[in-house]
């Protein structure tokens, strides 16, 4: 089993919807795939794949909260001092109050604590969802739950699930958030390849960029993947596969018809989409 | 009375500052003594919850109210819970001379 990351940084570049061709493309050669979307504040990867609501979660993910008992508190202030996301606020001589808005469950007060006065209250922050889309495709979504702040722990949650049933497959593919915070960092912890989906924009190309030094540093080996490579400026692209010794492995040029099936969400519907990724082989 | 108020310098010439969480500098005036203390504000460049950072610190500094211009939702939570009064001053032409003489 391979477990590759379809990431590139800038928003709206086509991540999903290489994820989701790329899948079909691997199941219908015969590959067992599982696709997960680790999107979890806009998981959208199940719309395009024609499923219309996600129902029944398979799981539910959790996070910390502290939670100080006034009565062991001994007011010292500590736990305030050591918070760095000043998620804990204390009024003068009185017990510090909780922001949970602020508040990334990191554990530092409840073991900073040198009277035991905080313990971990559990809660609820997203749930997983497990879809079969065809005999040798399956489809797993972490969502969170709207107005969470700290979505990375739902993605680390869904990563956890996805170990207990990846022995089933041949490939799972992980398609990231946009960016290059936190939540991308958990969904490309451990994969053995990236693909980066770009745009020849100075915005692909800055954001490109920034998550290719990312996976540098993570020592993931990487590829390019450049969609709408006909339309503004290819060299922006060129320029940083270069700079990074990264290979552009697949040019998209813009087709408005794939934009049209797009936004009517059914890519499985149009098996010819496929032929986009024509010549393009997983570096397995 | 301390009354707490960011500054762009740490004298009686300095300006308002635009921001409140992110001011480089703040001023604790003492109504009774008629002294000024300048600090550093620690969290003026943090990544988030400089609000509440700031709102500790004038808890901790035992001021009854800040003079500002604005201040975010965090800070005004914070101050609140410190029962501590707000004032917002729109005019950032104002030097802190001016503002504490007319407190």
């Amino acid at each position: 089993m391979r477990t590759i990351a379809v990431t590139g940084g800038k928003g709206g570049t086509g991540k999903s919807s290489f994820a989701v061709l790329l899948s079909l493309k691997m199941s219908l050669e015969g590959k067992k795939v599982l696709l997960v979307d680790c999107d979890v504040e806009c998981p959208n990867d199940f719309i395009l794949l024609g499923v219309k609501e996600l129902t029944d979660p398979i799981k539910e993910t959790r996070t910390f909260y502290p939670k100080i008992d006034p009565d062991k508190c001994k007011k010292c202030g500590f736990c305030v001092r050591s918070c760095n996301s000043s998620a804990l606020l204390q009024p003068l001589n009185e017990v510090p109050v909780l922001n949970k808005n602020l508040c990334s469950s990191c554990g530092v007060c409840w073991n900073v604590c040198p009277y035991g006065a905080i313990s971990k209250e559990e809660e609820m922050n997203g749930e997983i969802f497990l879809n079969n889309i065809s005999k040798n495709f399956s489809l797993v979504t972490g969502r969170s739950i709207v107005g969470i702040r700290e979505t990375s722990p739902v993605v680390e949650q869904t990563r956890k699930y996805i170990d207990t049933i990846s022995s089933d497959f041949d490939l799972v593919i992980i398609d990231t958030a946009a960016g290059t915070h936190c939540t991308v960092m958990s969904a490309l912890d451990g994969v053995d390849r990236a693909y980066s989906v770009t745009e020849p924009t100075p915005l692909g190309a800055h954001d490109l960029s920034i998550i290719l030094r990312v996976l540098r540093i993570l020592k993931i080996p990487s590829e390019i993947i450049l969609n709408r490579s006909d339309i503004g400026n290819k060299d922006l692209i060129t320029q940083i596969s270069d700079k990074y010794s990264t290979d552009i492995s697949l040019e998209i040029p813009f087709d408005r018809k794939f934009a049209e099936i797009y936004s009517r969400g059914s890519l499985i519907e149009n098996v010819e989409l496929l032929k986009m990724l024509d010549g393009f082989s997983l570096n397995l | 009375m301390k009354v707490f108020i960011p500054v762009v310098s740490k004298d009686k010439s300095s300006k308002l500052s635009e921001v409140f969480g992110r001011s480089e500098f703040f001023a604790i005036y003492d109504t009774e003594t008629k002294n000024t203390e300048y600090i550093d504000n620690g969290s003026a460049q943090g990544a988030r919850g400089v609000g509440v950072s700031v709102g500790q610190l004038a808890i901790n500094s035992g001021v009854s109210k800040v003079v500002t211009r604005k201040l975010g939702p965090n800070a005004v939570n914070a101050l609140e819970s410190g029962n501590i009064e707000v004032v917002i001053q729109e005019n950032t032409d104002k030097t802190l001379e001016e503002i504490i003489q007319a407190l």
